[in-house]
């Protein structure tokens, strides 16, 4: 390991070192090396290198110890820099957090307290790369650890086959990280593993993904909302009742089997069937009780009055789900959050049927504004919580993952967001946010959590499954362009002229 | 209860003296500032032995603009562990200059460096306590007065300031039963002759400020010239009261901070000449002091100094006025800019000494706890 040599280990007050933490003075002049707060270091010992993380820095100088000696000092009109040579007394004294030890036989906790007096240096971006788990090559690359000037690539399996999940308060920089991971995933080659993608567009902020100029043109498909069917003939009466969850379980049950003789009559005969038609078999029926035939037919009219139930499934799942692709729903023309969950919840059931079948590649779910659909509210009031708990649950499996990305985190499934292996969290200042963060997500201590609410537009802490380490990144800039951001006066002109 | 009656009663006397004297005390301060524009120290019978060229027991000290002037102070640190076989010394001495420049922060630099390595002095010899805390102190003497040679050679210091006394003080009779240190205390005096004659050839000021001085030479003088003064109205109050235990018990520094106004100093007057009866083939220098109050809220300065160049009162007050220049910044704390400096150099800490011990115990396959004396290993904590 090459080392640059930066400080010495000291006794500090706060009876350290100790395996929990140690203190080093700068020994390097600030010209000569600039020490950050968050800055990986590396002290050896006979077991190994101590690699440990900065989490803070202070300067001391004896000439300004003593507040009522600089006041008695200073009122003579000089400043006590301009009597002594008081810049010549400063310190900076750094507090380092050991994360593990390097041994031979791979990283180890640290048992043990740095000995006063060893030096402390700078690793080497191989041994930290190594350390944090990140990756040379091929990893998703998100951004950079600016102190170290060191490239973060997140292994494709690390973070994805346990889901993640992305949270931030609007314009932290959430959907430009979620921009930065799909240019990732589109540039993947097929060598190198690819999986297809699945993007829900609340806001429609990704359709720039799919203009002519992009780069990723040919592999992006934005879907208009307003063009999804769901295929009537291929739906179940308990994914009715997840849709319209007044049917009652007697409903269901009689539903069931009109859906039963449906199947018998015209799917196996390769014809298919509206809603429409089940109404019709509905109102023939008089072995049902008319109370509840007339309540089932009520509720089966509302649903098809969403206009998202028609003969066949469009768009065709089988043929748009394809490695190294993504497909955008756009859903930023519906207003009734209740269909947006209609639709999230058929194409999220179809997709993970159709991967248990092995009929589509590995699928990676993106989903926007995730509070909306998997919250922590009751079933009943979100149509598509279940199907994503289960696939929360069940995805790793089949290789369905998920990617939630929310401004509320608190209004987030704990089922859903205990799944989600790694959180990428970017600028949070709600308190119950942050505390709620603080309990699901493994791996943040208390100094980590602490700097959530400091952190800039762009930069994030990645921490769980995809990092050996928690990991301050500073998002690389997008290739593609981005929407244009208007001012508030832009728009009010825009919208008289 | 009659063991707590006689400690009452033993408090309240001592209380009841030392609230007498504190009044008494005050009073003569009092009376000796209210005459002390009509007192002329030249005047004194010469049977007092005064030797001064002030006509005025208190001096304004000149304003003076430092700008553009180099002042330098030099300090010593020392550490000392006595332990069973021999006595070890850490040892530094720092010198510090700086340039001072118009609107602009002081240019410094340091001789022989910024934090020098100490000097490591041991000694086998078989030496008194005593013996050792003088061989010690001419060490440290050595060291200090080597760094300001240093300083005269490699630059041109407007004035050096030492820590402490500009004599090489050392109780003689303490160190003359060993040859070597009577040799030691001989080479720190050639060094200290070099110093002035190398600082008179520059034309640099030279003085030593001692911060805490125990001195009361001059309250002894005052003590036996006062009846003289009697004729002095204000002093015609002192006769109802019995003044002499009291300045029999106040120390120079004492008096002098009552009786000194800020920027302002006592008459100079000789304190002793650099030769002894051993030096007197060598060229002699008159030693001279005075008290200056830099710092309204702390006591006065004494000042020594060799008279090396122009006249005695010349000197004095270019001393003074450089050495007021660079402590009154603090009203607390009137101690020269680059003494303060050189002390927090120089200073060096017991954990120093500690690792060294240990470094030689390991060495020589002993531990550090058999090397040192009985009474610093005591096996239980003391007192509480």
């Amino acid at each position: 390991m090459s080392k640059k040599n930066i400080g010495t280990v000291i006794v500090d007050e706060d009876n350290s070192p100790n395996p929990e933490q140690f203190s080093f003075v700068l020994t390097k002049t600030e010209e000569e090396f600039q020490l950050q707060k968050g800055m990986y270091v590396v002290v050896p010992t006979e077991d190994g290198d101590v690699l440990a993380n900065v989490t803070e820095l202070y300067k001391t100088n004896r000439y300004f110890s003593s507040p009522s000696a600089v006041r008695a000092y200073e009122t003579s009109g000089k400043t006590l820099a301009s009597i002594f040579p008081a810049d010549r007394w400063e310190y900076i004294i750094a507090k380092a957090k050991p994360l593990g030890i390097i041994t031979e036989i791979g990283i180890q906790r640290l048992l043990f307290p740095v000995s006063p007096g060893e030096n402390v240096s700078i690793p080497d971006n191989k041994t930290l790369m190594k350390f944090l788990g990140l990756e040379k090559e091929n990893g998703l690359n998100i951004g950079k650890i600016e102190q170290h000037d060191l490239t973060v690539k997140l292994n494709l399996t690390r973070f994805l086959q346990k889901h993640a999940a992305i949270l931030a308060i609007s314009g932290a920089g959430k959907s430009y990280t979620v921009s930065v991971l799909l240019e990732e995933l589109l540039s993947r080659k097929a060598d190198h593993g690819r999986v297809a993608i699945v993007l829900f567009d609340v806001h429609g902020e990704y359709k720039g993904f799919g203009d002519e100029k992009s780069p990723f043109f040919k592999d992006v498909n934005v879907f208009p909302g307003g063009l999804i069917q769901f295929a009537t003939s291929s739906m179940s009466a308990r994914q009715f009742a997840i849709y319209q969850p007044q049917i009652t379980t007697a409903q269901s049950r009689d539903l069931s089997k009109l859906l039963s003789q449906f199947y018998h009559d015209k799917v196996k005969q390769g014809k298919s069937y509206v809603i429409g038609d089940i109404i019709d078999e509905l109102e023939k029926n008089e072995q049902m009780n008319t109370r509840s035939k007339e309540a089932l037919i009520g509720w089966l009219y509302s649903l098809e009055n969403t206009r998202l139930f028609g003969a066949a499934e469009n768009p065709d799942l089988k043929n748009i789900l394809k490695p190294g692709k993504i497909t955008i729903f756009d859903l930023s023309d519906f207003t009734s959050i209740k269909l947006k969950q209609m639709i999230v919840s058929y194409l999220l059931y179809r997709i993970f049927e159709m991967r248990k079948k092995n009929e589509v590649p590995p699928t990676t779910v993106i989903l926007e504004e995730a509070h909306q659909f998997v919250p922590e509210a009751r079933l009943e009031l979100a149509i598509s919580k279940s199907i994503i708990e289960t696939i929360a649950r069940e995805g790793r499996k089949f290789f369905t993952s998920l990617i939630l990305v929310s401004q509320r985190p608190v209004k987030l499934s704990t089922t859903a967001l205990s799944q989600c292996n790694t959180h990428v969290i970017m600028r949070i200042l709600n308190p119950y946010d942050l505390d709620y963060i603080g309990r699901s997500s493994e791996g943040i201590d208390r100094s980590t959590m602490n700097s959530i609410t400091s952190l800039g537009v762009g930069e994030a802490i990645v921490v769980g499954n995809a990092v050996n380490h928690p990991i301050f990144v500073k998002v690389r800039k997008r290739k593609t362009t981005t929407l244009e951001t208007k001012t508030l006066e832009e728009s009010a002109k825009n919208f008289e002229a | 209860m009659a063991v707590q009656n006689k400690i009452d009663e033993a408090i309240d006397e001592i209380s009841k003296r030392i609230r007498t004297y504190n009044e008494h005390r005050k009073l003569f301060q009092d009376l000796f500032r209210q005459v002390k524009d009509k007192i002329n120290p030249s005047d004194f019978p010469s049977a007092f032995d005064i030797k001064t060229s002030d006509n005025l027991f208190t001096v304004k000290v000149p304003k003076t603009n430092i700008d553009g002037l180099k002042i330098a102070g030099i300090d010593g640190g020392v550490i000392h562990r006595s332990l069973n076989y021999f006595d070890i010394a850490l040892i530094r001495a720092v010198g510090v200059l700086f340039y001072h420049r118009k609107d602009s922060k002081p240019i410094v630099r340091y001789i022989p460096e910024e934090q020098p390595f100490p000097d490591i002095l041991t000694s086998i010899e078989p030496l008194s306590q005593n013996e050792i805390e003088s061989l010690i102190s001419i060490w440290r003497m050595q060291k200090e007065i080597r760094c300001g040679i240093d300083l005269l050679e490699e630059d041109h210091p407007d004035i050096i300031i030492l820590d402490g006394s500009v004599l090489p003080v050392i109780d003689f009779r303490q160190i003359s039963q060993s040859e070597f240190l009577v040799s030691q205390y001989k080479k720190l005096k050639a060094q200290y002759r070099r110093l002035y004659t190398l600082c008179q050839k520059n034309r640099t000021a030279l003085c030593g400020v001692v911060k805490d001085s125990r001195s009361a030479i001059l309250t002894n003088k005052l003590s036996a010239i006062l009846p003289h003064l009697s004729k002095l109205p204000e002093f015609s109050k002192l006769v109802e009261i019995d003044y002499r235990p009291i300045v029999k018990q106040l120390r120079d520094t004492d008096l002098l901070y009552q009786v000194l106004d800020t920027n302002e100093r006592t008459f100079e007057f000789q304190l002793s000449n650099f030769n002894e009866e051993s030096d007197k083939d060598l060229p002699d220098f008159s030693i001279h002091c005075f008290y200056m109050k830099t710092a309204e809220f702390d006591t006065p300065l004494r000042i020594e100094f060799p008279v090396l160049f122009s006249t005695q009162h010349e000197q004095a007050q270019t001393i003074s006025s450089l050495v007021n220049a660079v402590s009154k910044y603090n009203p607390e704390y009137g101690l020269p800019s680059v003494i303060i400096e050189a002390d927090a150099r120089a200073r060096l800490q017991e954990t120093d000494a500690d690792i060294l011990v240990d470094e030689i115990a390991s060495k020589i396959g002993y531990t550090s706890f058999s090397l040192q004396k009985r009474r610093n290993r005591l096996p239980f904590k003391t007192g509480g």
